[in-house]
């Protein structure tokens, strides 16, 4: 199963790289890589709305960055993610521990960024 | 019917979970307490079933369960950062993807398999820093506040700011990834060779060793620093934007060498990189608050975030800052998340109104679980351990504090573990503080860990501002301010002596006449007790000031390194029988090292090599 992933990822690569060049050419920066102008770097936050944004996965308040290209791509992998979906709750009984166990060799910090 | 609600933080270091019981916080606690596992990050079903179990349910009972971030937001800000870094986050890409792919794209299936499909409510998720500002606001004792959150990164955000008031929190701006106050701290603790996400605090007690003689350097290549507070890092510096370190070749050729080796010798040089960075890290929190405090015009401040771990920093907020009044979420780690996205829930999902408590609604941080003593005795008999019983708390004050007096090192463990990551005197290893040994002693033959380390003083409140620098209508409950000793406590030619002395051999001079928790710039970082919060182990305290004359003793957590803070009286008692410790305390039960069966020196070794070093 990891290396049916690790080819879908391999495959989509590329699209990184593409929509890098596309960004470049666009001049956007959602990670803020050129030191804006300016007094202050403080962003200003999105206020939801109600309540209702908290059952959802994605943010409202910190929803996709200012020229961000992401939103191509992620479509694709979510849809790739589907593949691989864990057991059923009737299939595990409650002895499922959910979050794949962590490759070795790869430094905490780095997972925690993850 | 009361309601449930079920707040969990997972999947990325210190996961745990929390639970309220119309609005009451009934329990709390990390998972890496139960599974003896350093800053645990699997999905906290120890945690959750010992929750349960104080609060006498079941996973069907539970009316509602929250998570502490927004998966999906997170997911767009790492495929933002491989777009942007591309080709150099290929492998990256390749290593975390299927995470995402397998798990946690998968985040409810795998919540409701992990709770056998009886949990038959909606998952409700906060974002991050969401989370850490709810609790730091709704815990705390203020009807209104202005919130300041900082960490490494959530979703987007490193750094939030904004208000609380009544039962509503609200964050107005905030400072997004890679720009982070925690990842640039967290890459010196890794170039001066510390373990990132639990070496921050060895950074932290290094740098008064040091001279922040590389502070401008860092504020002219990897942090622009506004007036506001507000900051930009130049990622030409760092590599954890899409790499597998922390820090780049141009990071390292700018402090003129390569990180530091684990576990080698520390200079004179990494005690200054310690020194600026700690420096730099205090200037931006100080900022902030100044700032927040201009924006909001509030007189109280709340934080919360991994960086509001940073005592030394909290401390100068404290003194030199504008706020009247600071308050600090003791697990202001992701730990914390689960009891903020539970909160969340109960004030904003649900709209119950809050009151404030004056004392806050922590009661000490002591969430956790207590043993009673037949379950002790039980244990002990199990395993032929010989103890005596004070069932009378007046004689075992008496016993322990001579103990203590006779400069032994006691383990004490009373009452409900805490949350968090400090021992409040629930889980210790405590210590009489005028020992000019102490440090060594429990730094080398019980914490098996650097010799440079710190110490910290519990002291009894009321006489918390003879010894130490505290403002006047300051407390430090959750250890979590750092604050001068006062002059009058300093030992006279301290200074001078230190003066041409170097790094580490400033331990060798006294510098108060409370050296065991005197750090070598006259630093302590204090916790304030009182009976209220502290109930024993408060009482302990006055009593070996009324006995000994001194209110402070020495309280580090009852772990060895790389050992999360111990839970069970097995845990205790294996951590007693694997180090030097002269006495062990269970509840109203006494074990003398002396008295137990004699440990080989293979034991004490087993022991230590089954934490990997942090």
């Amino acid at each position: 199963m990891n290396l049916i992933a690790k080819l879908i990822l391999l495959i989509l690569y590329p699209a990184a790289l593409v929509l890098r060049i596309i960004s470049g050419i666009l001049g956007r920066d959602p990670l803020r890589l050129k030191q804006p102008a300016g007094d202050s770097y403080w962003i200003t936050r999105a206020e939801p709305e109600g309540s209702a944004h908290y059952f959802s996965e994605a943010s409202e308040a910190e929803g996709h960055s200012a020229g961000g290209m992401s939103g191509v791509i992620a479509p694709v992998l979510r849809a790739a993610a589907s593949l691989f979906k864990p057991k059923t709750k009737h299939q595990s009984r409650g002895t499922h521990i959910p979050g794949a166990d962590r490759e070795q060799g790869i430094p905490d910090e780095v997972y925690t960024l993850w | 019917m009361p309601t449930s609600i079920l707040g969990i933080s997972a999947f990325y270091h210190d996961s745990a979970a929390t639970l309220l019981v119309d609005g009451n916080i009934v329990a709390a606690a990390q998972e890496e307490r139960f599974t003896r596992k350093k800053h645990d990050h699997h999905f906290p079903s120890n945690a959750i079933a010992y929750c349960l179990r104080e609060a006498g349910l079941s996973v069907g009972d539970i009316d509602h369960i929250g998570f502490y971030d927004k998966p999906l937001a997170k997911f767009d800000r790492l495929l933002e950062t491989y777009i942007a870094f591309a080709p150099r986050s290929f492998q990256s890409w390749m290593k975390s993807l299927p995470l995402w792919l397998k798990s946690k794209l998968h985040l409810k299936r795998e919540m409701d398999a992990a709770f056998g499909g009886q949990y038959r409510g909606r998952y409700i998720f906060a974002d991050h820093h969401e989370s850490h500002a709810a609790s730091a606001f709704f815990p705390s004792p203020f009807d209104e506040a202005a919130i300041l959150t900082l960490d490494g990164v959530g979703e987007w955000s490193t750094t939030t700011m904004g208000c609380g008031k009544g039962n509503r929190i609200k964050l107005t701006h905030e400072i997004r990834f890679p720009h982070s106050l925690g990842l640039l701290y967290s890459a010196f603790t890794y170039y001066t060779g510390f373990r990132v996400n639990s070496g921050e605090y060895k950074v932290m007690g290094l740098a008064p060793y040091g001279e922040p003689r590389f502070a401008d350097l860092i504020r002219k290549h990897l942090i622009h620093i506004r007036d506001d507070g507000s900051f930009w890092m130049d990622m030409r510096y760092f590599n954890y934007g899409a790499g597998m370190t922390m820090t780049t070749s141009d990071f390292h050729a700018l402090f003129g060498g390569p990180p530091r080796a684990a576990e080698s010798r520390v200079e004179q040089r990494e005690m200054d990189l310690a020194a600026s960075v700690q420096v730099v890290c205090e200037d931006v929190m100080l900022k902030c608050a100044r700032h927040i405090h201009k924006v909001t015009g509030s007189k109280n401040l709340v934080m919360a975030g991994g960086v509001a771990l940073n005592c030394v920093g909290n401390g100068r907020i404290m003194r030199e800052g504008p706020f009247e009044n600071v308050w600090i979420q003791p697990a202001a780690g992701d730990a914390g998340g689960s009891l903020g996205v539970a909160q969340l829930i109960w004030h904003h999902v649900l709209g119950h109104p809050r009151m404030a408590n004056p004392n806050d609604s922590l009661r000490g941080s002591l969430l956790g679980p207590r043993h009673t003593d037949a379950e002790t005795r039980a244990f002990l008999d199990s395993v032929g351990a010989k103890y005596h019983v004070f069932d009378e708390e007046d004689a075992l004050l008496d016993h322990v504090t001579s103990l203590l007096a006779q400069e032994k090192v006691v383990g004490w463990v009373q009452d409900r573990m805490e949350f968090g990551p400090r021992a409040l005197g629930a889980r210790s290893i405590i210590g009489d503080a005028r020992s000019v040994k102490m440090q060594q002693v429990m730094n080398l033959k019980i914490k098996f860990r650097e010799s440079f380390r710190p110490f910290a003083p519990s002291v009894l409140c009321e006489a918390a501002r003879d010894y130490f620098e505290l403002p006047a209508h300051a407390e430090s409950p959750y250890m979590l301010l750092v604050t001068p000793v006062t002059e009058k406590h300093r030992e006279p030619g301290a200074t001078e002596k230190m003066a041409g002395l170097e790094g580490i051999e400033k331990l060798n001079i006294t510098r108060s006449d409370v050296p065991a928790v005197t750090h070598v710039d006259f630093s302590a970082r204090v916790q304030t007790l009182t009976n209220e919060r502290n109930g024993r182990y408060y009482r302990l305290a006055k009593r070996f000031h009324e006995k000994h004359g001194c209110p402070v003793i020495v309280n580090t957590s009852f772990n060895i390194r790389g050992e999360p803070i111990v839970c069970t009286p097995q845990d205790a008692w294996r951590c007693f029988q694997g180090t030097h410790m002269d006495v062990l305390v269970l509840e109203n039960t006494v074990l003398l090292k002396e008295e137990q069966p004699a440990n080989k020196d293979t034991d004490l070794e087993s022991y230590k090599a089954s934490f990997k070093l942090d």
